[in-house]
């Protein structure tokens, strides 16, 4: 049985309505419990075909409008639709993440290609991925140079992306291109909505330390994309990139509490009479996640009432990084034999979920960036130059 | 009224006021009398952290958590005698059962004439003691300006007066929620101190401020106090909520008491750093407040024990709250 249409659901039955779904398709949804070692284009595949079924159960399509393939109501539902997911032992699904990251600003920037893209995106049928970074523009995103020039109903496209978290399997990829001059620095940049399947388009998998292709480079040579896939204005690739950051930053840390909530609970499970260093170790990690529940939960609230966060977003992002990495830690802490040395399979998840926690205060702006940002522009301190 | 009703205008015109007070009047008690925060306590408990943050700002001693516990407990006059920190308990006991009666070792602050009687905690709840009973020693130990007395001595059982152990947690609960606060105002009022030397203080031709070490220390500094902010609010809020249960009232203070302890630690640790040699000397505005934090933040649990105390409840798979921030105002801390 899928949610109520017709009304509006609350919070609350939306979490009651979908763990009763969940419970009661348990054993068709088993596989999707299961953590496996595998590669991650296997994950990725799962997830898709999980999506399939809350799609059509109505449940992922709640808290998208309409017009985007979903079915209305206040977006904060799809928080709870995360929430429950990893508390009932599922993974939320990572295709997620870019729905929640790209999605609302493409729906404030382009909502034509919102609305051609999404509902295959919530159907899990076309995963989607970000083109920011460069080898030459991590941190310093403004002085990328992937090109892209206007020529007649097209964009022309030549240069390389890299670290794009799931490039390996996505099919559009939103890219910060290069439109003004080289010197132009965040007013020359432009956002356009490619295809990975055209022309000219190679991705090369980047394998991480995990042994996993989550992130890969992708090369452009004279790729040419219908102008309609700009996003917003040309040269104002800017204002979008920041717009998007603020749910990068903010909103998918609620995706990641939940997911900590449910490690940190197994890791909680297979300790038994801590002493003072490890019962500590333990519980400053569930204050770190505690911490980051309720501020990105509240930072949600307001990102989805149309307020601006702005700077705030990066303590927001701080207290993300803080909170995977002490529980992580944690884990290897205080169960060195088999973090270090474990051969079952959950000792290999770990250990792989390990090496991704450090990409926490890296990817979405480098712990450095955000001290510098909220120094710069919470503290008002004086400027570095 | 509770504190996630009161809007964001009402709560700036609470510190407004607590502020001109404060400038006007200098005095904990004075202020706390002049805007009637013992009505508070049934009405708007929240609210009260508006108050303790603002006094440990100014580092002003006040009796305003001995009236809270008072008033929670039913007796009224009695102030807070804290047990002495001892590592490895985050609830240690101020008195222990013995022989004939109670030996009590405790602290309290009295910014004025000695209180008649005392609450303090045993093994398991805690007890009311006469303080005339005891003997009483200025304890003007690291946080000089504290007003700390230590008192001590055994009691026959006929004086003492027992007091629930449920009626404790919540009490407990309490009490740290508000040294939390006052723990937390004095951080941030060191984060500011801080802030402000490093912008006026030039070397090697740029302001201190501008070097990246400098910036990011005070950057995490001022993270963990929007941290500890964020859970205090949750612990407030939980306490002010009638359909939490005692257990998640208990759990939310001891995070929330915890998180303001580590952005003191993180805030002074900083502070002491960037203002150089002028910070440690004997009138600069940092030593009261450093001293003042390191206080109250070992009693009822430093921020290991307390986390610690989390950790152990983790393990044995103890209920944990789980606040549902989705939800708007007090129902987020609710039974979920």
């Amino acid at each position: 049985m899928g949610p109520a249409t017709v009304e509006e659901l609350s919070v609350e039955q939306m979490r009651a309505g979908f763990v009763d779904w969940l419970t009661n398709e348990a054993s068709i949804l088993r596989e999707f419990r299961e953590e496996r070692v595998e590669p991650i284009e296997d994950r990725w595949a799962r997830s898709a075909r999980f999506m399939g079924l809350l799609f059509d159960a109505g449940w992922n399509r709640q808290g998208w409008p309409r017009e985007v393939g979903g079915v209305g109501g206040p977006a904060i539902l799809r928080n709870a639709l995360y929430d429950e997911l990893e508390r009932a032992g599922y993974r939320v699904p990572e295709q997620y993440i870019q729905l929640e990251v790209q999605g609302p600003a493409l729906m404030k920037f382009a909502p034509h290609i919102a609305a051609k893209l999404m509902p295959a995106a919530l159907r899990g049928d076309e995963m989607w991925a970000q083109g920011f970074s460069e080898p030459e523009a991590g941190s310093d995103l403004a002085s990328l140079r992937c090109r892209a020039v206007h020529d007649g109903d097209e964009y022309v496209i030549n240069g390389q992306k890299t670290w794009s978290s799931y490039a390996v399997s996505a099919r559009w990829m939103g890219v910060l291109t290069r439109t003004g001059t080289p010197e132009s620095r965040h007013r020359g940049l432009t956002m356009l909505e490619v295809d990975l399947q055209s022309p000219g388009v190679e991705v090369r998998p980047v394998a991480l330390a995990n042994g996993l292709n989550e992130v890969a480079e992708v090369f452009f040579d004279d790729v040419r994309m219908p102008a309609e896939n700009l996003i917003g204005e040309e040269n104002g690739g800017w204002a979008f990139a920041m717009y998007l950051l603020q749910f990068e930053r903010a909103n998918y840390g609620w995706m990641r509490q939940a997911h900590i909530s449910r490690r940190l609970t197994e890791l909680a499970s297979h300790v038994t009479d801590p002493d003072r260093l490890a019962a500590s170790t333990l519980g400053g990690a569930w204050l770190a996640n505690l911490a980051l529940r309720t501020r990105s939960g509240e930072t949600a609230q307001r990102l989805f009432a149309g307020e601006t966060i702005g700077p705030e977003a990066s303590i927001d992002k701080v207290l993300l990084a803080q909170a995977e990495q002490s529980m992580n830690d944690a884990y290897r802490d205080l169960l060195p034999a088999e973090f270090e040395f474990g051969t079952e399979k959950h000792d290999e998840i770990w250990r792989s979920e390990w090496y991704y926690s450090r990409a926490a205060s890296i990817y979405g702006g480098a712990g450095e960036v955000q001290r510098g940002i909220i120094a710069d522009r919470l503290l008002s301190l004086p400027k570095e130059r | 009224m509770s504190h996630a009703d009161m809007t964001t205008e009402e709560a700036a015109a609470l510190r407004d006021s607590v502020q001109t007070s404060i400038a006007r009047l200098g005095d904990a008690e004075a202020v706390a009398d002049n805007i009637g925060a013992l009505e508070l306590f049934d009405e708007a408990l929240p609210s009260l952290a508006i108050f303790f943050e603002e006094f440990g700002r100014h580092h002003l001693v006040s009796t305003l958590i001995d009236s809270l516990v008072a008033h929670t407990l039913g007796f009224e006059g009695a102030a807070v005698a804290y047990a002495l920190p001892r590592r490895g308990l985050a609830d240690p006991p101020g008195a222990i059962r013995g022989g004939s009666g109670l030996r009590v070792d405790a602290v309290l602050r009295a910014p004025g004439p000695l209180p008649s009687k005392a609450v303090v905690s045993l093994e398991e709840g805690a007890t009311v003691v006469p303080v005339s009973q005891l003997r009483t020693t200025a304890a003007a130990g690291f946080d000089r300006d504290g007003t700390w007395q230590r008192i001590h001595g055994e009691l026959p059982e006929a004086e003492v007066t027992s007091i629930d152990a449920t009626d404790w947690a919540r009490a407990v609960a309490l009490a740290r929620v508000s040294l939390g606060s006052e723990i937390l105002g004095v951080a941030i009022e060191i984060n500011a101190i801080a802030i402000e030397h490093v912008t006026a203080r030039h070397q090697f031709g740029k302001p201190l401020g501008s070097f990246q070490t400098v910036r990011h220390r005070l950057a995490e500094a001022h993270v963990a106090i929007q941290a500890a902010q964020t859970l205090l609010n949750l612990g407030w809020t939980a306490a002010a909520t009638n359909t939490v249960t005692a257990n998640d009232v208990a759990v939310y203070a001891v995070a929330a008491k915890a998180a303001a302890g580590r952005a003191f630690e993180s805030a002074s640790r900083t502070a002491n750093q960037v203002c150089g040699g002028l910070g440690l000397t004997a009138e600069h505005s940092l030593p009261v407040l450093v001293r003042r934090g390191s206080a109250l933040n070992v009693l009822l649990g430093d921020p290991t024990d307390l986390t610690a105390a989390i950790g152990r409840a983790l393990c044995a798979a103890e209920p944990m709250p789980v606040p549902d921030p989705l939800l708007s105002h007090d129902d987020r801390v609710g039974a979920h």
